[in-house]
């Protein structure tokens, strides 16, 4: 870890860059000038304009938000409202809200810092915990692993679509489908210019309004408790015992993880992010991140709150939790909308993932992004390999020590990324002077802690 | 102020191979680890309440200090 020995190395000096990340090299150099003179003129700008400004320019963020509201997340809030009604909803907020002292950070890195945090990991504190921990085991790995989960997920969604249309189209064959809209996706990004990566974003940005708009189309047929929405949304509550600590400790951990750093961070250096972008890049947390996170995990909660949670039905996957929810709907066109809108789930949180994974699979081995190389190509569609799912095909060995291995690894890289930001080395006179800055991301670090310790003791038989 | 002087220059400190932040973020594992043993402890036995103390007041201790940043008066500003 650092001290003061071992010295800063110019590469990780302050004040990089951020035009060098070759996937911004891509992006002609008169649009980079035109957006810094347009985020110019909108910090002299009124509120309501700079926001719509922001709105615009903003992409990374909701590139998060498509990251993370994927099938594992939306499991959860599927079950927390089917088992506990409302009275989670005051999780999600706090969560989300907690992870954006670390998103920060990261936003500083690429911005103030303009250096590749990886490489500078590498260099402070070792590989073993920049391209092992962080890029290999918590990005890429986690990339291939959890994207079972996505694909398995999405095939059963159009294969459950399918018959709404009239005909059957089932999982066995749709992964082709499945497979192809995101890899075309994937590989657009980076490409053309930088038009390919606004593509994306684009994409991003709607799938997130679909998923809004079609949750909370749902969630008005089904009506909701606003009382008890209210206070589960403002009220601290959990089961009691361990359910409760375990609930509260992997819902506060888990909505914003070394993924979601990692691809925050890049992908703002992929669009060129330097020194006049980091409100942009705060904005993006709060509005393209915070905001979709917690409205889309709330409709979900509400939905199931309100209709499975009454009748004490709780199924044990989002299929299942998906099938049983469908009588409840009423009108044919409320059930196709619930389908809709959580297919955009696993095909976003694919795509975003898979590039996240091409990302750190470069860093990791000191490749330069070349969006139009090979190597890319392969390193972003390795994730694909879960078109096995379709067939229920799942490595269960490689799931137990990819999760084991994170549930001990994510901490540490938590560590490494606190103390960076506490680095004058790293970031000279852009290094945090904030008390309360500092304090939400040790609350996380800590966070990050129980979940090893917590896997370690259940190993142990302790819990 | 000359307290905060103190933890400022002992957190930038080279102490052994690593800095003082590094050693806080171990101290505040250990004092998490004895918090969760404690409560393990009691969900299991119904004793353990001063592994939680003991461990929730170290961890405390912990992010507090380790939430200042890094100051001017720092070895090596």
């Amino acid at each position: 870890m650092s001290g003061p020995a071992d010295g800063g190395s110019q590469p990780g000096a302050p004040g990089g860059d951020p035009s060098s990340y070759p996937i911004a090299q891509r992006i002609p150099a008169e649009v980079l000038d035109a957006e810094a003179d347009r985020l110019a003129a909108l910090a002299r700008a009124p509120a309501h304009r700079r926001i719509g400004g922001y709105a615009r320019l903003a992409g990374p963020g909701f590139m998060g938000a498509a990251l993370t509201l994927g099938a594992g997340t939306l499991t959860s809030s599927m079950l927390s409202g089917a088992t506990f009604g409302y009275r989670t909803l005051w999780l999600i907020w706090l969560a989300c809200g907690l992870g954006l002292f670390m998103m920060a950070a990261m936003a500083r890195f690429t911005c103030k810092g303009g250096f590749r945090v990886i490489q500078v990991q590498n260099r402070r504190h070792s590989w073993l915990i920049g391209s092992l921990l962080t890029a290999l085991v918590g990005t890429a790995a986690v990339a291939v692993i959890f994207n079972f989960g996505q694909v398995a997920l999405g095939t059963h969604l159009i294969e459950s679509l399918a018959p709404f249309a009239g005909f059957s189209f089932p999982a066995e064959y749709n992964w082709v489908l499945y497979v192809g809209v995101t890899s075309w996706l994937i590989l657009s990004y980076g490409r053309r210019g930088g038009t390919g990566t606004r593509l994306v974003e684009a994409v991003m940005k709607g799938a997130i309004a679909l998923m809004i708009v079609a949750f909370g189309a749902v969630l008005v047929v089904v009506g909701v408790d606003w009382g008890a929405a209210a206070r589960g949304a403002f009220v601290p509550w959990l089961p009691g015992g361990g359910e409760g600590l375990d609930l509260f400790i992997a819902s506060s951990a888990a909505a914003v993880g070394v993924m979601d750093w990692v691809f925050f961070h890049y992908a703002g250096l992929g669009r060129g992010w330097g020194r006049n972008h980091e409100s942009l890049a705060r904005f993006d947390l709060f509005a393209g991140l915070f905001i979709p996170f917690v409205v889309v995990n709330f409709l979900v909660i509400g939905v199931f709150a309100a209709t499975l949670f009454p009748q004490g039905i709780t199924p044990e996957s989002a299929p299942e939790l998906a099938a049983a929810l469908m009588p409840l709907l009423g009108p044919t066109w409320s059930q196709v909308l619930f389908y809709v809108g959580f297919l955009a789930v696993p095909i976003t949180t694919t795509v975003a993932m898979s590039l996240a994974g091409a990302m750190a699979i470069h860093e990791a081995f000191g490749w330069e992004p070349d969006t139009a190389s090979w190597r890319w190509k392969l390193s972003a569609l390795l994730p694909q390999i879960a078109f096995l799912a379709a067939w229920n095909a799942r490595p269960v060995w490689l799931v137990i020590f990819i999760a084991a291995f994170l549930s001990l690894a994510n901490n540490v890289v938590g560590w490494s990324m606190y103390l960076l930001l506490n680095d004058r080395k790293v970031l000279g006179a852009d290094r945090s002077k904030s008390y309360l800055w500092n304090l939400g991301i040790l609350l996380q670090v800590t966070l990050l802690n129980a979940i090893a310790i917590t896997y370690v003791f259940n190993r142990l038989g302790w819990w | 102020m000359r307290a905060g002087g103190v933890l400022h220059r002992f957190l930038e400190r080279r102490i052994g191979p690593w800095s003082g932040r590094v050693w806080g973020l171990i101290v505040n594992l250990a004092g998490n680890a004895m918090a969760l043993w404690g409560v393990a402890s009691v969900m299991r036995t119904g004793d353990g309440w001063i592994w939680i103390v003991i461990g929730g007041v170290a961890t405390a201790i912990c992010i507090s200090a380790l939430a200042l940043p890094a100051g001017r008066g720092d070895p090596d500003a």
